[in-house]
């Protein structure tokens, strides 16, 4: 004992960077290359390179958890794209096509420089991105068996309306094709590299529960049949639309909520002193998927014909029948019935904290597709604002002067703002698929925490932002 | 078994069947759903008096003094989100149910 004895809080505390220290991490992160280079919205086949605004990091503060209302925001979607490339930094990833000069960005990926860096700064950013959780879902009590059966049940009911409201959305948007689109683009952050954060639980040793979610994995991975992995049957669906079916080419499409989704598996898989939650979060998508996955396929038929494959949907509706009970029988029920109440308790939250995630990520989702839809109207809603000459005077304007193809990559603002063109053309992105082209003297509203980026067409642009007052909801 | 699912800062006392139970805010803002009833004699927990720093809770009528921590073994199964509380009480599903709002001394009300 004596002057060297040390708790394990103060080894705990010792081990973690201050707020001081993660700036200086954050920023030797941000320095590789593949988080800085890009050459347009889209990206070519090349899994490694994950443009981030740089430019951006100062207005964030990662060593403070987000609250719910701001979980999105945009800390919410820089912070979920900086995670999920530490998470993926894990993950094996190859190219499709014979290789064009990856080499540099695999091994940058993969440096083990920038993997150190990232252990120090994940801790502290899945707190500020998942820290609300354990302030907004807690249980308490004795949790046994029969509750937790009966809490599932009655949410698994409610979960599983005639039509999702993603699904109305979809069906009522003025193009509802695109909007569909938008979503098969959504889901392509997690589809294409599918269960690969379920694979990080089952390396070890934990008895038979492991030997039943392995079977989960090997329907998920085809049976070691590349054209039945069910990835490879995303990439059919995506191909189908006439989309891309490359690792993360639709980076900048990707809205905070899908990340969150991705990003909350891995949280829950990579430390496994979490594993009672992934259980519960497992749990919630299997049991809620098949249903979700037959409305999906049904609208997509709908609405593309028999030029669309709906595979993937078409074999999750069937699986996840099986994949639901054998998660809740063969894993969940045996589990508690040897860990006991700590185990059922925290698979309640993990069921709960998903479930949360994936009505924010529909809101969410919703909320971009009617903006897509809005369009003439936050036009209208520009010119109106910056008519009013006192509102204008009072507010701060940033202008902006860029040369011709420079491209301002997505990214979202905390406050709702005008964009007005005063000199040139400029083409706002909300989407893959939905350029807004604004010339001299026009302008738009943007509400807050709306995905979009900006590129400049003519030779050259000048442009002001202007963010409005805190409550000036429009 | 019934499960209710209720708006803590609306409700904060249900009766089932005549049976009470509270809404009991432990430390760290997490919230629990006690039976109202003393292990003792049955004196109303509800309005008995909290102790932050020892973590206790002292019935009123015989001032016997519980650990938060074994009052909790007796707690109904309840999962917070936000301000609303589901729990699921040992009844049947066609228990009657009342829920009120009631000043809680217990949470220092």
């Amino acid at each position: 004992m004596g002057n060297n004895t040390m708790t394990s809080a103060h080894f705990h505390s010792a081990l973690m960077p201050s707020a001081d220290s993660l700036s200086l991490f954050l920023e030797r992160y941000m320095r590789a290359p593949i988080f800085r280079t890009h050459t347009g919205f889209l990206l070519e086949d090349n899994p490694f390179r994950r443009p981030l605004r740089i430019q951006d990091i100062p207005l964030f503060d990662f060593a403070t958890p987000l609250d719910r209302a701001a979980a999105f925001s945009a800390s919410g979607l820089f912070g979920h794209r900086l995670l999920l490339n530490m998470y993926e930094a894990d993950l094996m990833f190859l190219p499709d096509g014979p290789w064009k000069g990856q080499e540099q960005d695999f091994l940058q990926f993969y440096n083990e420089e920038l993997r150190s860096a990232a252990d120090l700064i994940r801790p502290h950013l899945e707190q500020h991105l998942f820290g609300f959780l354990d302030q907004e879902i807690s249980p308490t009590g004795p949790w046994r068996g029969e509750e937790m059966r009966a809490l599932f049940e009655e949410r698994i009911r409610i979960a599983n309306p005639e039509e999702s409201p993603v699904m109305q959305a979809i069906r009522n948007a003025k193009d509802p094709k695109k909007a569909a689109d938008f979503l098969l683009v959504q889901m392509a952050g997690d589809f294409l590299t599918e269960i690969s954060a379920m694979a990080r639980n089952i390396l070890g040793s934990y008895g038979p529960h492991l030997s039943e979610l392995f079977k989960v994995l090997i329907d998920e991975y085809g049976y070691g049949v590349f054209s039945e992995k069910h990835s490879t049957l995303f990439r059919s669906t995506l191909k189908s639309r006439g989309l891309s079916t490359h690792i993360h080419a639709y980076w900048q499409f990707y809205l905070a909520g899908s990340l969150a989704l991705v990003n909350y598996f891995h949280y829950v898989s990579r430390n496994h002193r979490h594993f009672f939650r992934y259980l519960g979060a497992l749990y919630y998508t299997e049991a809620t998927l098949a249903k979700a996955n037959q409305q999906q396929s049904f609208l997509l038929k709908h609405l593309f014909g028999k030029e669309m494959d709906t595979r993937y949907f078409d074999e999750h509706a069937h699986i996840d029948q099986h994949h639901g009970r054998m998660v809740i029988e063969k894993i969940i029920e045996p589990v508690v019935s040897q860990c006991g109440e700590f185990a059922a308790a925290e698979i309640v939250k993990g069921f709960e904290e998903f479930r949360l995630l994936q009505s924010m990520a529909d809101e969410e989702f919703i909320a971009q597709i009617q903006v897509f839809d809005d369009i003439e109207r936050h036009r209208y809603l520009a010119h109106e604002l910056l008519a009013n000459a006192d509102l204008m005077a009072s507010l701060l304007l940033k202008r902006f002067i860029e040369p011709q193809n420079e491209l301002s990559l997505t990214h979202s603002h905390d406050t709702n703002e005008v964009f007005y063109i005063e000199e040139g053309v400029v083409e706002l992105v909300l989407g893959p698929h939905s350029p807004v082209t604004l010339k001299k003297g026009e302008a738009i509203y943007i509400p807050r925490f709306c995905l979009h980026g900006s590129q400049v067409i003519s030779e050259g642009a000048c442009y002001i932002t202007i963010s409005l007052p805190d409550g000036m909801i429009c | 078994m019934l499960m209710l699912e209720f708006d803590s800062e609306r409700y904060n006392y249900i009766c089932l069947d005549g049976e009470p139970y509270f809404v009991f805010k432990l430390p760290g803002g997490r919230m629990a759903v006690l039976p109202d009833r003393c292990p003792h004699r049955g004196g109303p927990l509800h309005l008995g008096t909290s102790d932050c720093k020892k973590y206790t809770l002292t019935c009123p009528w015989h001032e016997t003094v519980f650990l938060q921590r074994a009052l909790m073994r007796k707690a109904i199964p309840a999962v917070t989100l936000g301000r609303r509380i589901t729990a699921l009480f040992p009844v049947a599903a066609t228990a009657k149910a009342v829920l009120t709002w009631r000043r809680i001394i217990a949470n220092g009300g």
